[in-house]
């Protein structure tokens, strides 16, 4: 069928120099008025002022003093600029400067392409088609349903034709590779999934209730958008890798291929690298779909929002917003409590008085080294178990080391906890308070087993009130600040002061918190009606800290490096599944060899899991006798958590969800170790593939 | 065969005892594929591998391809381990089933092979339009190989073993699946590439299709070589003569008995008279033609199966002519330079045939008025010039032309190795007898004359 004149005639002029010149001077001309456009809206005394007035700055200093925004914002108290500060983030241009660029830079891919007005037209197209449709409440779902699925597909192809483009070089390594990609997108297996991602990542946001806080909406589209799609494509990466040379071998295909001037480490890299474009290529997709979708959800009012970033009564920051903005949206790094650090004389010194003990009743008895070695990693462990328990009443002392911080910060700065008692009855609530400052403790209200956070600064400390012979400090998320900050405002309340990050830190760089197992309240002398000291009312049962369960953050970075970050590190597990999956099929045949890709993944995934279910595996019955068959299963299992721990740790979907920073560190970290393993099965692979007989006897 | 001056000449393949035994699980052995097998491929020669199927014909091939590794024994191409990756840009093959991939179309699929002999951009889009076009598939170029019939499938894994212009072409069955045009045009593309100075390994056990084409070969049967030589010596029955003329009347097959048992003393006799049924290839390939003349569709392969060009020789190549390039190169006196291996080793052949063919042909006259019967002539004449054994240094260079395509120049053949062997034979006595009894033309005396007869 030959196509009518004009489309040849148009199809001609798409691909001439001139025209893609001209097109793209346009686009770019647009990607820049847009951009300018929202920096300079940004940076507008009015803009400045209406964040100001976001930020609760009291609107009659404001008029007393004259000064101009940036002047009143440096007056403020800390609260009062972290906010503005949280505020100029998230309502910075960078977001959209970006997502104009995603959009821009997809729209010159597809000029360059040769292809600008094919995909202009079926943009036009798609818009008749969903434009009616979004007209009416009935539909519009279906619309939306159909935009995301047609502007995902369009990415899709126009960043697979950047792909081919790209590999479209001579040589064996980009021709395996290309061929790859093609195989990819012809052959029913690798279709499906394709299909499956773009009309899941499109049908997601349908599925989010709009009447859940922002925070929330967002952290689940965040979790499915870029975790479900990792694990749909990591499943495809592995099943496809593997088919890719097993069936290939199977066919005999391959004969025609390595008679070719074509060496074994060509045929696997090309193999590899035609996986790992795959997976680059639909991790792209899905990146740019979830990126901008959360920009957008972004710009949505939040829960006690009148409109995004304006709350309802005009003044202040919703709480969602504000746990949206710097918990979510951004890039928090993570300290733990420090682990308990018990001299090695403390220790041994409990070791003699055992032995000792054992010695009144056993004269002859002597410490062989083996026991002893056993006892002190027994007597380290009760320890530190001890160290994150308190028992009813009971007050611990746990230190943050190093928080890279100093004194002049105003950072927020989040507490997140867990803590395991009474069996964690979900029916059960415990009372806990922490002491930050020198101030009364913050008493909060704790469910078992789960996991819980507080914004510790900025927060307000306000004067003692009734008698009180301590200051009482107030948290950004408790009900009464709005209503303390209102007093300040009117000036009911005076000589209150901000407790900002900076003032957590002490000489050591550390911050301390004290943890009361119990409400805390003041001890009243009866004699004298004085306040005597502080008492607590303690819980029912001891309460412990699992690992990692007593944390602080504070940003580091924004989400948008976050999240280009998250995604590198999710394709850099792709990639090490490709030759994971490649390597398997040289010597094994399909489905054996998915099996073991699939395990492999499985377990490497799981590594950090299999490392905590080890320190509680028991490998003696309960006669105190040694079972083989446990020492030889934890043999196993130390071994593969230790081979994949780094591998298992790399959670970017949990970080990203929960607003911690993917550091560089960890980022180049996480890159030697895969690239290591990565170089060492390739190497495994091509030497499979040197000493393979590929070809089989086809004699009777 | 010819081997340039000055050139060593490795072999392109040097097998010696090579063995190849299957094992299994448990590296025990379960099949001895290939035992103790010795033999060599000459630089430009077409080689011949016959047998039964399961007698190892491509298990040696697997060998030489590096696809399998040799139990025993030593193998060298182009004086190489198979395994070298360097060597197999010199390598075509079409294996004995076409493994493509399904998801490419034909285009694809040789744009894919041609990448990865790193051929530029340019050439490669040439050779792969000529190879479409040799092959007939420039119309269903953009098919999906798997909607291909087997035939087709077939063609294009032939494509996709030239498109390197390869020095040693290893063709594994490659007339399985192919219709009889296409099983012609294989053949004819053998023959062609042949003289153009390819080395081919040709196995297979249709073994019309290797008399037709190959110069030398080798049987194996249960893998061991059972015999080995040119296809002269393997096939030619000195002990009979067949004459091949325009339907005789019964006076006059009597009488020719009658001539042969007096000067045989009654000792030979004709033994049976028949007339030649035309071979079905040929009423197919008839049949084939009307219906192109006739402009009827057809979904397959379409083409003439002329060769592509790129696939000529290289510069500086010792190349054979075919009889009409020699023959117009004769015509118009040019000096052979470039090609002094014609008549230069045996200098007395080619200036009988020169005599020989200058003779009846006059000078001036273009050559386009000439017949068709007469270019079929001088074809003959010619096969008899270049035949490789007037010119070959070793015993391994065997004899090409067209013998067998040409009844009347095997039989030349089988006088020549006669001739050469010094002994006289009746059938050189009984051939000028036997024109002039035929009362045959100046063409037929003229070639008696060429033969020395």
């Amino acid at each position: 069928m030959t196509r009518p004149a004009w489309v040849q005639r148009a199809d001609r002029l798409q691909r001439t120099r001139g025209f893609k010149l001209a097109a793209s001077g346009l686009i770019v001309l647009i990607m820049l008025v847009l951009s300018i456009g929202a920096v300079v809206r940004a940076s507008t005394p009015a803009a400045e002022r209406l964040r100001e007035q976001q930020a609760s700055i009291s609107d009659t200093q404001l008029e007393a003093t004259e000064l101009d925004a940036r002047d009143s914002i440096a007056n403020t108290d800390a609260a009062d600029r972290m906010l503005a500060d949280l505020l100029r983030h998230a309502e910075s241009p960078a977001g959209f400067v970006m997502s104009v660029g995603v959009v821009g830079g997809i729209a010159l891919t597809i000029v360059w392409l040769g292809a600008g007005l094919s995909y202009l037209a079926i943009a036009g197209i798609s818009a008749v088609i969903i434009g009616p449709l979004a007209a009416f409440d009935a539909t519009r779902g279906g619309a939306t349903l159909l935009g995301g699925i047609s502007s995902l597909a369009l990415a899709f192809t126009v960043l697979l034709r950047l792909m081919q483009t790209l590999l479209a070089g001579r040589g064996p390594v980009s021709a395996i590779a290309a061929n790859v990609l093609a195989e990819a997108i012809r052959l029913k297996l690798s279709l499906v999934f394709i299909v499956l991602l773009i009309f899941g990542l499109a049908a997601l946001p349908g599925l989010l209730d709009p009447e859940t806080p922002l925070r929330y909406r967002v952290q689940s589209f965040l979790q499915y958008g870029t975790g479900g799609t990792f694990w749909l494509i990591a499943v495809l990466v592995v099943a496809f890798s593997v088919s890719t040379v097993a069936t290939e071998q199977r066919d005999k295909i391959i004969w025609q291929t390595v008679t070719k001037p074509v060496a074994a480490w060509q045929y696997i890299l090309g193999k590899w690298v035609g996986v790992s474009a795959l997976a680059a290529l639909l991790l792209a997709v899905n990146a740019a779909g979830v990126f901008l979708f959360v920009e957008y959800l972004r710009q949505q009012p939040a829960q006690g929002e009148r409109e995004a970033y304006v709350a309802l009564n005009e003044t202040g920051v919703s709480e969602d917003r504000l746990i949206l903005e710097s918990q979510i949206l951004t890039a928090r790094r993570a300290i733990d409590a420090a682990e308990p650090d018990p001299s090695l004389e403390q220790i041994d010194a409990i070791i003699s008085s055992r032995v000792e003990n054992i010695q009144q009743t056993q004269p002859d008895y002597q410490l062989d080294p083996a026991t002893r070695d056993e006892w002190r990693k027994e007597l380290y462990s009760d320890y530190r178990l001890l160290y994150f328990a308190i028992p009813p009443g009971g007050m611990q002392r746990y230190v943050f080391e190093d928080v890279g911080f100093g004194p002049d910060a105003d950072i927020p700065v989040t507490l997140t906890y867990r803590i395991d008692a009474a069996a964690n009855r979900p029916d059960l609530q415990f009372l806990l308070s922490f002491r930050i400052n020198n101030a009364m403790p913050i008493v909060r209200d704790t469910g078992l087993g789960h996991a819980h956070s507080m914004p510790i600064t900025p927060a307000l400390v306000i004067p003692p009130l009734r008698g009180s012979p301590v200051p009482m400090t107030v948290l950004s998320d408790e009900p009464a600040f709005e209503r303390i900050r209102d007093e300040i405002r009117v000036g009911r309340i005076t000589g209150h002061t901000t407790l900002t990050a900076g003032q957590l830190v002490d000489e050591s760089g550390n911050i301390v918190i004290y943890v009361y197992n119990g409400e805390t309240g003041f001890r009243i002398n009866e004699r004298t009606g004085q306040i005597s000291g502080l008492a607590v009312n303690p819980n029912s049962d001891a309460i412990r800290f699992p690992a990692s369960s007593l944390t602080i953050s504070f940003p580091v970075g924004s989400y948008h490096g976050n999240f280009l970050r998250a995604v590198f590190v999710l394709w850099m597990k792709l990639a090490f599944l490709a030759m994971l999956g490649v390597a398997a099929a040289t010597f094994l045949s399909y489905s054996v060899a998915s099996l073991v890709a699939f395990g492999v993944f499985l377990i490497a995934q799981s590594a950090p899991f299999i490392k905590d279910a080890l320190e509680i595996y028991a490998t003696v019955d309960r006669d105190n006798q040694v079972n083989l068959l446990k020492v030889i299963i934890a043999a196993i299992a130390h071994g593969v958590s230790w081979i994949f721990l780094t591998y298992g740790s790399l959670q970017p979907v949990e970080k990203l969800v929960s607003g911690e920073n993917v550091s560089l560190a960890s980022l180049a970290r996480g890159l030697s170790v895969i690239a290591v393993w990565v170089g060492l099965l390739y190497a495994f692979a091509v030497l499979v593939f040197r000493k393979r007989e590929l070809a089989v006897y086809s004699g009777q | 065969m010819r081997v340039a001056a000055g050139q060593p000449a490795v072999p392109v393949i040097a097998c010696q005892r090579l063995s190849k035994t299957f094992r299994d699980f448990w590296m025990r052995p379960r099949v001895r594929a290939v035992e103790d097998l010795t033999f060599e491929i000459a630089p430009r020669e077409v080689f011949g591998l016959l047998g039964p199927n399961g007698s190892g014909k491509s298990t040696t091939i697997k060998m030489i391809l590096g696809l399998l590794h040799p139990s025993k024994g030593r193998l060298l191409v182009f004086g190489k381990s198979p395994s070298d990756v360097a060597i197999k840009s010199r390598i075509g093959y079409l294996p004995e089933e076409s493994y493509l991939y399904p998801f490419l179309n034909a285009r694809e699929t040789l744009e894919y092979y041609a990448k990865l002999f790193e051929i530029p951009a340019k050439t490669r889009r040439q050779r792969i339009d000529e190879l479409l076009e040799m092959v007939g598939l420039s119309t269903a170029q953009h098919r999906p190989v798997r909607e291909y019939s087997k035939g087709m499938q077939r063609r294009i894994g032939l494509a996709q073993a030239l498109i390197n212009d390869p020095d040693f072409l290893i063709l594994d069955e490659p007339t399985t699946g192919l219709d009889p045009i296409g099983t012609r045009q294989v053949k004819d593309l053998i023959v062609e590439l042949g003289r153009r100075g390819k080395t081919i390994l040709l196995s297979s056990h249709l073994l019309a299709d290797v008399e037709d084409v190959v110069d030398r070969m080798i049987i194996l049967y249960g893998g061991k070589k059972r015999d080995e030589g040119t296809t002269d010596q393997l096939l030619t029955k000195t002990s009979v003569t067949t004459i091949e003329t325009d339907a005789l009347d019964e006076d006059t097959i009597t009488e020719i008995d009658r001539v042969i048992r007096e000067r045989s003393g009654g000792a030979q006799s004709i033994r049976s008279v028949a007339h030649p049924r035309q071979k079905l290839e040929e009423k197919f390939l008839d049949i084939v033609e009307q219906a192109k003349r006739e402009r009827l569709d057809t979904s397959g392969a379409v083409g003439d199966g002329k060769t592509a060009a790129f696939l000529a020789a290289e510069t500086g190549r010792p190349v054979k002519e075919s009889p009409d390039e020699v023959l117009s190169r004769l015509m118009t006196q040019d000096e052979p330079a470039e090609h002094g291996a014609v008549g230069s080793n045996e200098a007395q052949p080619a200036e009988a045939a020169a005599g020989g063919v200058s003779v009846p042909l006059d000078a001036n006259e273009p050559q386009s008025s000439q017949t068709a019967a007469d270019a079929a002539a001088k074809d003959e004449i010619l096969a008899g010039l270049l035949r490789d054994d007037a010119t070959a240094p070793a015993p391994a260079a065997p004899s090409r032309g067209e013998p067998a395509d040409s009844p009347a120049a095997a039989h030349e053949a089988a006088q020549e190795a006669s001739a050469s062997s010094g002994a006289p034979s009746s059938s050189d006595v009984d051939r000028g007898m036997i024109d002039s009894l035929l009362g045959a033309g100046d063409e037929q005396q003229d070639r008696t004359k060429e033969h020395g007869t």
